[in-house]
């Protein structure tokens, strides 16, 4: 945990000695979240709610999504090179340090947007009246839950490199549908869309069954919601290591 | 012209990328199948469906021309590509043009289909109308991204300026909800942007087929459109000047 730390420290240190890039990816991207919020409320202002669905809910949803996307990018950006390390060999860097090769590869780079993403998540669990004693541990349990989602989807797709080449466009075409999914009105979807969500595709537990939580605690649904946080981190570290086995260095030591 | 050329070759590489193209459709259905269903929820008529399959398709095929400007000025290839004899900026969007072109033809037979099943209805007779303002607005997008990658000269970054004008791009253009949805000083206000023409203008044809509001569209995405060349121009001058004082 110690080395976890010191890494982020180191990585954080990074993005914020560019200062005016740091501030304006910041601060653009919670100007970018507020913009599609309010073009959301705009909508349920003309439509009222959707199969019960209301505003409140798309808030809460927004909350939830954005501080776990914020937390996954901050802590966890060196994900996106994964794909192609693993192609191109890169990895041999990692496996010479005396630490967990797939913790120091994703903790590699930090994406200074995501504190805008982090900072608009929490202002807005406070604009849907969450940032309350009673329920900061909520929110704070499905913002971590979701980013550790986030990160081992994205590990899984990246780890296909081993076997499949560089997956990087396939990773980021998945990244991309894991948000989309995650920030609709989950009772739109219903029968074989709404299984695939909570299965292949587990956008459920990064949006809709959190903003259950939120709304109407139960200790099922949050025991759903850290398993199904825990059965992604253990999946994907399964897959990275079984690739790992087939990996081939880049001879960038010989 | 020579850009016709470049568009040609730009063309002819994109219908080769198939994977790229692939991926866009991909993602392409996806929203498709999702706003289906949000506008089913709510009992809306099929040409809402439609709606969105137009708009959406005209952003995804949309190529990321300000990313590509970017690298050149951050990496200082530019450097050797002005000394071409022929205008790098012009280049870049005959470029952007010719494989967008390649990609509107690829995703849109995947969305209108998926449109088709989705909604089991035929296109609407607007949607016929709508499709060459749907290129010319097209063009307008490659303008704009040429211009958000041309400000790396001054500002390094453009990533967050590109997000701040694609979200109001999305908003004050109704790519996912008619502008119809918005309350009327909203509509009002966002007709006297540049972005209300860029998609709704002409996606509304999808719910009446009216020459009318055709045409009018027309010439506002052509006087928008004669803006934006005549301030891409300046733009690319006073660029230059820069790099004639700092270097590539």
């Amino acid at each position: 945990m110690r080395y976890l730390g010191a890494l982020l420290l180191t990585n954080l240190k990074a993005s914020v000695a560019l200062r005016g890039a740091f501030w304006a990816r910041a601060v653009f991207m919670a100007l970018n979240n507020v913009i599609m919020l309010v073009l959301w409320l705009l909508f349920f202002r003309h439509y009222g709610d959707v199969r019960g669905w209301r505003a409140v809910d798309t808030v809460t949803i927004y909350a939830v999504a954005a501080s776990a996307f914020g937390i996954a990018v901050v802590l966890g950006h060196g994900v996106n090179d994964l794909a192609r390390r693993i192609h191109e060999g890169g990895l041999d860097a990692f496996l010479t340090q005396p630490k967990d090769v797939l913790l120091q590869c994703v903790a590699s780079k930090s994406e200074a947007s995501g504190w805008g993403d982090l900072f608009s998540g929490v202002v807005l669990f406070a604009v849907a009246g969450f940032l309350a004693p009673a329920t900061l541990p909520i929110c704070l349990v499905t913002a971590v839950s979701g980013a550790a989602i986030f990160l081992s989807w994205n590990v899984m797709f990246h780890s296909l490199a081993f076997w499949l080449g560089d997956t990087t466009s396939v990773s980021r075409q998945a990244w991309h549908f894991l948000i989309l999914f995650s920030l609709y009105p989950s009772t739109i979807f219903g029968g074989w869309l709404k299984l695939l969500l909570f299965t292949a595709l587990p956008a459920g537990f990064i949006g809709y069954l959190p903003v259950d939580l939120l709304h109407r605690f139960s200790w099922g649904t949050l025991l759903a919601v850290l398993g199904a946080a825990a059965a992604y981190v253990a999946l994907a570290a399964l897959v990275f290591r079984l690739g790992l086995r087939r990996y081939q260095s880049g001879s960038r030591f010989a | 012209m020579k850009q016709i050329a470049i568009a040609a070759l730009a063309a002819r590489h994109a219908l080769h990328a198939r994977g790229e193209a692939l991926a866009r459709a991909v993602f392409y259905l996806a929203i498709l199948l999702i706003l289906s269903r949000l506008w089913h929820a709510l009992g809306a008529p099929s040409s809402y469906v439609w709606y969105v399959a137009l708009t959406e398709w005209v952003v995804l095929a949309m190529p990321l021309l300000s990313l590509d400007i970017e690298d050149d000025i951050r990496r200082g290839d530019i450097a050797y590509r002005i000394a071409r004899p022929v205008s790098y900026l012009w280049t870049k969007v005959a470029e952007g043009f010719g494989s967008g072109l390649v990609r509107l033809f690829l995703i849109g037979g995947a969305g209108g289909a998926a449109a088709w099943i989705l909604t089991g209805t035929p296109p609407p007779r607007g949607v016929l109308l709508s499709l060459p303002l749907a290129t010319l607005s097209f063009f307008l997008l490659v303008l704009w991204q040429a211009a958000i990658g041309l400000m790396a000269f001054w500002i390094g970054d453009t990533q967050p300026l590109f997000w701040i004008w694609q979200k109001l791009f999305f908003f004050l253009g109704g790519l996912l909800f008619p502008l119809e949805v918005y309350p009327e000083w909203l509509q009002r206000a966002a007709q006297f942007t540049p972005f209300a023409p860029l998609l709704h203008g002409w996606a509304r044809l999808a719910f009446a087929p009216d020459p009318a509001v055709a045409a009018r569209t027309a010439l506002l995405l052509l006087g928008w459109g004669v803006a934006l060349v005549a301030f891409l121009s300046w733009l690319y001058r006073r660029a230059l000047a820069v790099l004639d004082v700092n270097g590539g």
